[in-house]
């Protein structure tokens, strides 16, 4: 039998084509096959139970309406299922149609919950995940997980306190902690907040946030509040915010006695020679390079001194107790420090 | 005993209710207090001294990682010593292949023969098994005793951690690690050491990246091959012997860059696709220069390579050497076993630009790739029946490059050929050594068998359309 070159290239482009089609990550037929399978009453079940836990802890009220868009169902079945849900005891409706979740419906929101924020805090620290990814993984791993895997995951971690959104992850008997900071929006004139976290939800709000430069780990003291506008101020730099945009920064009081100067320069930004010392991490570095960096032996109030730039400016090499250490920018941006004068 | 268990109860609880209030940085403000501690006591009672050595290291450090003198050192470094491996390998790897092939074989051929061992028992031990291990002796030993201690020399010296910190910012932009530069040119050598050598970086995602892209790096295993087929089907085109032994050195240059290609390559589509989620995290570690310690190293590495090369041929080249010697002997309707795979391998073979032979040569030589030559040229004796060549069936042997090109012309070897042989050197599966080698350092049987079949399918894919695309532009049509 003979074939044709061009006929074979043909056949031989075309199979390459169909495998991409189904093998290709997150957008080939088998993933999308597997995102279909995934979608089960009990996944919609569980969605709307931590819905409803999510708007009783801010006090909001619920219908079906409401969660209609939540589900991705009619109106009509998304009634059935809450049909279903109220004769299983784990939610009751009243005659107005708010609905509101039972004794035994809370604590099974609360373990869907406890397993999210443990599952995103597991991908933020143990995996190299993009931010966005997080919860988009577990929201489907939280379906899949059993409470003695949960409790296996929990104890691994080091049972953390808060996911990387600062947010807290329930604990096993269903106690919810206070958040870890609060919008920026929230604070009084003078006060100085360090940044924990920065929404990354609404694209264009991110994006002016972005603009200004203002990054998780950031010291700013208040300046202004008012309808208007809301104006930060570190050491030599001022940042001036509509209040939705401030809304989205979610920063912790500090402390007075924590005050020294507003200093918001990291590590990158050192320049052969010069030296400094380390005044604290951004919460953005987190799980395994945190450790790795204490593994080396930089901490806060460590010396360093920069004595090498890589050919092409990086990495660079830093000189922390006697040793050089070479680091990428991505992870030198993640260091506050503080200049010094002179050798160390 | 209720009193009791109310108090503990109370304890508990009053723990948890603390745990809110001191947040998660317990542990680090811990360590913290340990840093600070510890470096106190060690300003306190260690002094230092050597400001000379510090300006030494200052300006070596300068020369090896400017922009201007760092590159330059760096590739003048890597080819002197590969150029030092193939040459000074060349007069020991003659040697060797004196002794054990030329002198002991037929020494232990009169043996068996005086002592009547059967013509098949001899067959298997001697032609076979004996022959295969010597040869991947002869042909792995010098190049490996060159190219690890001048290897070790360079990092005792203090100088590959420059390397790693020169090459970073290039192999940060396929999500890769500086470090990969080093191991990579330990693959150069040897992939299973280059695999091995993989340790030294300590982020789980890059690490994996540069076992999986090892096998890029063609190692000294594979040279044999890409020399002989790119001196006698490229540089044999041109007509002067000096600008043809040019060409040939720059096909071979050719083929080693590519590799470096698919090595960027891949690990960009390793680290967008299948290795996006692992963890990944960057430190290097610049040591100070230290002055090698010369006859010590090439003491131990000599010894330890020696050592390895030797159990290497045992475990892996002794069986394959009874496997080739049974193949071409055992014969099945009036054909040896060779034969009948060869015809059925042979289709798919010249539909991807190569044939019948080289497959099988491939598939035989997957312990060692050093006899994929020798296996090649006994092979085509078999299936073309050339008489007067060869050392008999099943017996590897080694021609001159004239005859060896005869003799390939006549098994139906076409510059297509060549040219995809080359391709199908620089992407196969790796020897079963570096599978092996993969999956004691991996311990995960997705990614042993990922570096093993992805090289293999993307050579087959490249030359099936390397193949197709050739004979649409010369305008024949597949036999």
């Amino acid at each position: 039998m003979t074939l044709h070159p061009g006929v074979l290239l043909a056949i031989g482009a075309g199979i390459l084509v169909c495998l991409g089609l189904l093998f290709w990550p997150r957008r080939g037929l088998i993933s999308l096959w597997k995102d279909l399978h995934l979608n089960t009453s009990r996944t919609r079940m569980e969605h709307v139970l931590k819905h409803l836990f999510n708007a009783e802890n801010l006090h909001r009220k619920t219908t079906a309406k409401n969660l209609c868009i939540r589900v991705g169902m009619g109106l009509r079945k998304t009634q059935a299922l809450l049909n279903r849900m109220e004769s299983n005891g784990l939610i009751k409706q009243d005659d107005q149609g708010n609905i509101s979740l039972t004794d035994e419906g809370n604590s099974y929101a609360i373990r869907i919950v406890r397993a999210h924020r443990l599952w995103e805090r597991y991908l933020a620290d143990e995996t190299g995940l993009s931010g966005d990814e997080w919860h988009q993984k577990a929201e489907r791993l939280e379906h899949t997980t059993s409470p003695e895997q949960v409790e296996a995951l929990a104890a691994q971690l080091g049972n953390p306190l808060y996911d990387p959104h600062g947010t807290p992850i329930p604990t096993v008997d269903g106690v919810v902690g206070p958040p870890q900071g609060q919008p920026a929006t929230s604070f009084a004139v003078g006060e100085v907040i360090v940044v924990t976290h920065v929404d990354k939800e609404q694209d264009h709000l991110y994006s002016q946030i972005q603009a200004e430069g203002i990054v998780p780990g950031m010291q700013l003291r208040i300046l202004e509040t008012s309808a208007q506008r809301i104006r930060f101020g570190s050491q030599d730099n001022e940042h001036v915010l509509a209040p939705v945009v401030a809304a989205r920064i979610i920063a912790m009081p500090l402390p007075a006695e924590q005050i020294e100067v507003l200093s918001n320069e990291t590590l990158s930004s050192l320049q052969q020679g010069e030296t400094a010392r380390v005044v604290r991490f951004a919460p953005t570095c987190r799980g395994i390079e945190r450790r790795r960096l204490m593994d080396l032996g930089i901490l806060p109030g460590t010396q360093v001194q920069v004595t090498l730039n890589g050919p092409f400016g990086d990495p660079k090499a830093f000189l922390v107790r006697q040793t050089a250490i070479a680091l990428r920018k991505e992870l030198s941006n993640l260091i506050f420090i503080e200049r010094t004068e002179g050798a160390s | 005993m209720n009193n009791r268990d109310s108090n503990a109860e109370d304890i508990l609880a009053q723990a948890a209710s603390l745990r809110w209030e001191l947040g998660e940085k317990v542990h680090e403000t811990l360590m913290e207090s340990i840093f600070e501690e510890a470096a106190g006591i060690a300003n306190d009672v260690v002094s230092h001294t050597g400001q000379k050595a510090k300006v030494w290291d200052r300006s070596l450090d300068w020369l090896f990682t400017s922009r201007l003198t760092g590159f330059p050192i760096m590739f003048a470094l890597l080819a002197g010593v590969l150029w030092l491996t193939i040459t000074g390998a060349n007069v020991p790897s003659s040697w060797l292949a004196w002794v054990l092939l030329d002198t002991v074989h037929p020494l232990l051929k009169q043996g068996a023969a005086f002592i009547h061992m059967p013509w098949w028992l001899a067959g298997v031990l001697i032609d076979g098994m004996y022959m295969a291990t010597a040869w991947v002796v002869s042909v792995m030993l010098p190049p490996m005793a060159i190219f690890f201690p001048l290897f070790t020399l360079c990092e005792d010296f203090g100088y590959l951690p420059r390397v790693a910190f020169n090459m970073d910012a290039l192999f940060k932009k396929v999500g890769a690690h500086g470090k990969q530069a080093l191991t990579m040119s330990m693959g150069y050598g040897c992939n299973a050491a280059g695999i091995v050598a993989c340790r030294i970086i300590d982020s789980p995602r890059e690490r994996l990246i540069a076992i999986i892209t090892n096998n890029f790096a063609v190692c000294n295993g594979r040279w044999p091959t890409l020399f002989l087929i790119s001196s006698i089907f490229i540089g044999g085109m041109v007509s002067s012997p000096l600008l043809g032994s040019l060409v040939s050195s720059g096909t071979v240059l050719a083929v080693m860059m590519l590799g470096v290609l698919f090595t960027f390559g891949v690990s960009w589509l390793l680290s967008n696709t299948m290795l996006r989620g692992e963890a990944s995290i960057y430190s290097l570690e610049l040591p100070p220069y230290r002055p090698p310690r010369f006859w010590r190293t090439m003491y131990t590495s000599l010894i330890d390579r020696t050592i390895y090369v030797l159990w290497r041929a045992i475990v892996f080249a002794l069986p394959a050497g009874a496997v080739i010697w049974l193949l071409s002997n055992v014969t099945m309707g009036g054909e040896t076993l060779a034969v009948h795979i060869i015809h059925w391998l042979n289709p798919f073979g010249v539909l991807i630009g190569l044939n019948g032979v080289i497959l099988l040569a491939y598939i035989i030589a997957i312990p060692a790739n050093e006899i994929v030559i020798p296996t090649v040229l006994m092979l085509t004796v078999l299936t073309t029946g050339t008489a007067g060549v060869g050392a008999g069936n099943g017996v590897m042997f080694e021609l001159s490059e004239g005859d060896t090109a005869a003799l390939l012309h006549a098994g139906g070897w076409t510059l297509l050929t060549a040219v995809n042989l080359l391709l199908f050197c620089l992407l196969h599966n790796p020897c079963s050594t570096t599978v092996f080698t993969i999956w004691k350092e991996t311990r995960n049987l997705k990614w042993t068998t990922v570096a093993a079949l992805l090289p293999l399918v993307m050579g087959l894919l490249t030359c099936f359309f390397v193949a197709q695309v050739w004979r649409l532009v010369a305008g024949g049509v597949t036999p």
